[in-house]
């Protein structure tokens, strides 16, 4: 637990801070943190709004108890709708990626090492190779980054995908799942007030 | 075009957090864009609704992305300063090492989803549904002026006072408004 003792004017003083030292759980967890994709973000950022945003909205004073309720249940059908489709397209992406910069055995075939597709970095280098040599990192970096770029040129293509979908798929998508389980909603919040619509 | 295009692939590749952190504000972003041009098309809602809305949606989505990179950006920053100044240590690694340089990135990768979760699940909805409450006060204000400036208000008794059940001013409430007992001329 870090513990700010000290500060001066306005800034924040790191040197008055508590030292923590991590031990090698942390640092394992850390390791593995570094080539998280734009995939583990959306589900991480998802997942987050399905179990926090309802919360926050029945707790909203500004609207009624029933407006509650309902906006309650939009915001978990607007999680799982964007989570969902958000993750379904940069998967793809950046699974095509990952076939286009996969390495190929003699047959041409796929060459996986505990289930993962083995990146063929010269593929990676004959693409972006001029990118890579403007930032002189050191081997270890450069094998990591060359390592992430599948997971790069996926999300980027999903992105420009996303321009098209999420006006095609993502806002109607997620209207007709809020509408279907408003509908829900109120059915139930008719029966809680004894057949009477309220609100 | 395509030297630049390499750059940026072969940045976003070693910067695992920048690349995140970006592609999440660029897809917020279009997700923003999005429900604006869906109110745009819309047929079912009415140009004076759209006037009032298309701002609104627009706003949502500057409060959106403006909160997540004021809370995100500094979390990463502060981050990885407490690593470079050894707030933050890691036992049996040394500083500038392969795998201190990895351990450090995932710090930061770690930073920019917290920053993601705080700002956009947390701090902005409440942020919303405070401003939700304002927003609802500028409609029924929008609308207000719209009625009366288009459509004549039945209500508005400049010279006798409001009768209680707030009936349009007609010839048949007048009578029965002259005739009250309490009324005096």
């Amino acid at each position: 637990m870090i513990t700010k003792i000290q500060s001066t004017n306005n800034t924040t003083n790191f040197c008055a801070l508590k030292p923590l030292k991590l031990g090698n759980m942390a640092q394992n967890i850390l390791t593995k943190a570094n080539n998280l994709s734009s995939v583990h973000q959306r589900l991480a950022i998802g997942a987050s709004a399905f179990l926090i945003q309802p919360f926050i909205d029945l707790r909203n004073k500004e609207v009624d108890k029933d407006t509650r309720k309902v906006s309650a249940v939009r915001s978990a059908a607007k999680a799982i709708v964007g989570t969902a489709t958000g993750i379904v397209i940069r998967g793809a992406c950046m699974k095509a990626a990952e076939l286009k910069y996969a390495k190929k055995d003699s047959a041409g075939k796929i060459i996986r090492e505990a289930g993962k597709i083995v990146i063929d970095k010269n593929k990676v280098r004959k693409s972006f190779g001029k990118g890579f040599d403007k930032l002189n990192l050191d081997n270890n970096a450069l094998s990591e980054a060359i390592k992430r770029t599948p997971s790069v040129v996926g999300t980027l293509a999903a992105l420009f995908i996303m321009i098209g979908t999420n006006f095609l798929i993502d806002a109607p998508l997620t209207n007709k799942t809020s509408d279907f389980f408003e509908k829900i909603t109120k059915k139930y919040l008719i029966k809680e007030n004894g057949g009477k619509a309220n609100g | 075009m395509a030297n630049l295009g390499q750059k940026i692939i072969a940045n976003f590749a070693n910067d695992n957090a920048k690349f995140l952190f970006i592609t999440a504000a660029i897809g917020w972003f279009l997700a923003s864009a999005a429900q604006t041009f869906g109110i745009i098309v819309n047929k079912d809602i009415d140009k004076k609704d759209k006037k009032f809305l298309i701002p609104q949606e627009i706003l949502d989505g500057a409060v959106n992305i403006g909160l997540y990179a004021l809370i995100t950006a500094p979390l990463i920053k502060n981050t990885e300063k407490l690593i470079d100044k050894g707030i933050i240590s890691f036992t049996n690694v040394q500083k500038n090492t392969p795998k201190f340089d990895n351990i450090k990135g995932g710090a930061r990768v770690l930073a920019s989803f917290a920053g993601a979760v705080l700002s956009c699940n947390i701090i902005t909805p409440i942020i919303r549904n405070k401003l939700g409450g304002i927003a609802t006060h500028r409609k029924e204000m929008y609308q207000k002026i719209n009625m009366d400036e288009f459509k004549y208000n039945p209500y508005y008794q400049p010279f006798f006072k409001k009768n209680i059940d707030k009936q349009p001013l007609n010839i048949s409430n007048y009578v029965s408004f002259s005739k009250n007992h309490g009324m005096k001329i």
